[in-house]
């Protein structure tokens, strides 16, 4: 049964593909700028051949990394405990197109927020790089602003770190204090505020660009209703200005409503690209598995979907 | 740039190298996507020199903001706030006074000791806490670093260009407490010349700083060991004696001589005690000096500018 609901997007996607090489992804810039069409050929964001692989230490087992006998004695010595290694992310590839909105799903550790950290330029890979046409920003719950300053002046902190004019910055304030709907607490020092309230704060920040790519780690969970409200038409907004999204949840309904598209990772390794329905049905019956403690059968579910996953593969043309 | 060019060998085969542990006989089908890497920019990829310059002073707005706003901040734990600017100064120079003018009377054959030390420690420290806090700025920024994508060096900048607005207002306050605690200085107009030192120094400061910021941030731990040679770079920097009295070997002087930071401190002790014009030679080692570190460091700090994004 399941198979045959999973051949469905696979042939679509062929397709895709096909079309895309032959018609030169046409379709993409129907709503673009003229200026933007040169860029807008290829994909806004390839994500090409990424690893990340973090050296940790660790209280259980033996080191993992190979070390020199005399570094591992120095450690040993100085009661420093052995590394071993931790694959956030492996060898994946993507291609991520103008006017798309994808989701990222998958369990806890699945590498999710470190390639988003990666796409962001805020982590280097371990191999592999990113490509992207325009500076991805990226909206992450832990990115922290200057605490002891007042909201208004981290808001106008955060502008010039991006770029932008003074002058620009002064006109452009009124609206993002409005987009982050914090009454008076916009004087007060962000170190008073909520997680929720640095959180609009932020948002209200990284939406200041009109950024092409935004890439949103969570950004909304921690918001309440009325903020998740004008976040959604925010983020509709940014996405009609032909920008991408590239967005972290684990609220399925919440990337079924948004997403255009939906990738499930799973401790780094990529099982299933694209259509929302399907991906995050799969992704409903899977983690069902694994609560009822089905680990074997969840195991084997996750090896059929990484041998049928649809893989990107990049080929460089050169203008 | 050219990664992809290993994995042409047509459509048909498997993507990754993770696609090859398939169990089911079906190939796995492939999406092939077509992208220009010249067209598109590398992410965190570091750009050329010229163009790291263009953007560095595209973000000179950033980075005045950000001095100003660390500079209001820095005192902001405490109840006197930024009365600390210029109170830490003023409360050094009691110390000494306390301790040389009061307790000791002894100068050890230096004129008005305790002024010789208080401007001493006041322009050393200037650069020990510069330089520190510019080799660690890519740990101590890293909510900065890590949510926009600016050229790194601003970060530095920004952080010099507060440490000298705090040593404005600290050599503001100690020459006027030169004024006002015995034994007096004589206002001279020599003392405008503290200006340029103060220049040459703050761009040695950057300099060195950013010289030493790739190596402390691969090793955090050179941070804790690089406080201890700035000390030992004070003592040996004559911030107690004048060398000259000391030293008779012609080597050891030459030593001296060619030591930047000993050179503010005996140019600005001309300056402000003495009222006299520093050597020539004075003014020629502190500006080569101060320019080729500060080229140095600017070209190492850019070199390693990926790296400021490597996990540690």
């Amino acid at each position: 049964m399941r198979t045959n609901g999973e051949d469905g997007p696979v042939e679509d996607f062929r397709d895709d593909g096909a079309l895309g090489s032959l018609f030169g992804a046409d379709g993409d810039l129907s709503f673009l700028d003229e200026e933007e069409r040169g860029a807008a050929t290829g994909p806004a964001v390839v994500i090409d051949h990424v690893s990340m692989v973090y050296n940790v230490t660790s209280t259980g087992g033996g080191d993992e990394v190979p070390v020199p006998a005399p570094v591992r004695w120095a450690r040993k010595a100085l009661g420093r405990p052995p590394v071993v290694r931790n694959r956030a992310v492996n060898d994946l590839t993507l291609a991520v197109h103008q006017g798309e909105f994808v989701g990222f799903i998958g369990r806890n550790g699945s590498g999710k927020s470190t390639l988003m950290n990666i796409v962001a330029g805020q982590m280097n890979p371990t191999s592999g790089r990113v490509y992207a046409v325009d500076t991805p920003v990226k909206l992450g719950v832990n990115v922290s602003l200057v605490p002891a300053l007042s909201g208004e002046k981290n808001i106008r902190l955060g502008c010039l770190a991006q770029g932008i004019d003074p002058r620009r910055v002064e006109e452009i304030l009124p609206e993002l204090v409005e987009i982050a709907a914090l009454g008076s607490a916009i004087h007060w020092p962000m170190k008073a505020y909520s997680s929720g309230m640095a959180a609009r704060l932020r948002f209200a920040v990284a939406t200041a660009t009109d950024p092409h790519i935004l890439i949103l780690d969570e950004a909304l969970s921690t918001g309440d209703a009325q903020f998740r409200e004008r976040g959604q038409a925010r983020m509709a907004q940014i996405r009609e200005q032909a920008g991408c999204v590239l967005f972290v949840s684990h609220t399925m309904a919440e990337v079924r409503e948004m997403c255009t598209r939906v990738v499930w990772l799973d401790q780094g390794d990529l099982l299933m690209d694209g259509d929302p329905d399907n991906v995050t049905r799969e992704y409903e019956a899977f983690m069902k598995q694994l609560a009822a403690g089905n680990n074997h059968a969840a195991e084997r579910e996750k090896q059929r979907l990484m041998s049928q996953v649809v893989r990107t593969e990049l080929r460089e043309v050169h203008a | 740039m050219s990664t992809t060019a290993d994995q042409v060998p047509g459509p048909g085969t498997a993507g990754g190298p993770g696609a090859g542990d398939g169990s089911t006989g079906a190939a796995p089908a492939t999406r092939v996507e077509h992208f220009d890497p010249a067209a598109m920019t590398a992410v965190g990829a570091r750009p050329p020199l010229r163009e790291y310059v263009r953007e560095l002073w595209g973000s000179r707005h950033f980075i005045a903001y950000d001095a100003r706003v660390r500079l209001a901040v820095s005192q902001d734990h405490t109840f006197l706030g930024k009365a600390w600017i210029v109170l830490n100064p003023v409360l050094l120079g009691l110390t000494f006074y306390v301790i040389f003018g009061l307790l000791l009377h002894t100068g050890r054959g230096i004129e008005n000791f305790v002024a010789f030390i208080v401007l001493g420690l006041t322009m050393f420290m200037y650069s020990s806490r510069s330089v520190v806090a510019v080799s660690r700025s890519m740990a101590s920024g890293k909510a900065l670093v890590r949510g926009f994508m600016f050229p790194r060096a601003a970060l530095t900048l920004s952080i010099v260009m507060r440490d000298a607005l705090t040593q404005a207002y600290a050599l503001g306050s100690i020459l006027v407490f030169l004024l006002i605690v015995p034994p007096l200085e004589p206002i001279s107009w020599t003392w405008l010349l503290l200006i340029p030192v103060f220049a040459l120094q703050t761009v040695f400061n950057w300099g060195f700083g950013m010289l030493l910021a790739p190596a402390v941030h691969k090793i955090p731990d050179l941070a804790n060991m690089l406080s201890f040679l700035m000390r030992l770079w004070m003592y040996s920097s004559g911030i107690f004696y004048d060398p000259s009295r000391f030293v008779s070997d012609e080597r050891i002087l030459a030593l001296f001589h060619f030591n930047p930071l000993y050179q503010v401190l005996a140019m600005s002790r001309d300056l402000v005690l003495r009222a006299q014009l520093p050597a020539w030679s004075s003014w020629g080692v502190l500006s080569c000096a101060s320019l080729l570190v500060f080229v140095v460091g600017f070209l190492a700090f850019w070199r390693n500018e990926e790296s400021y994004a490597d996990e540690r």
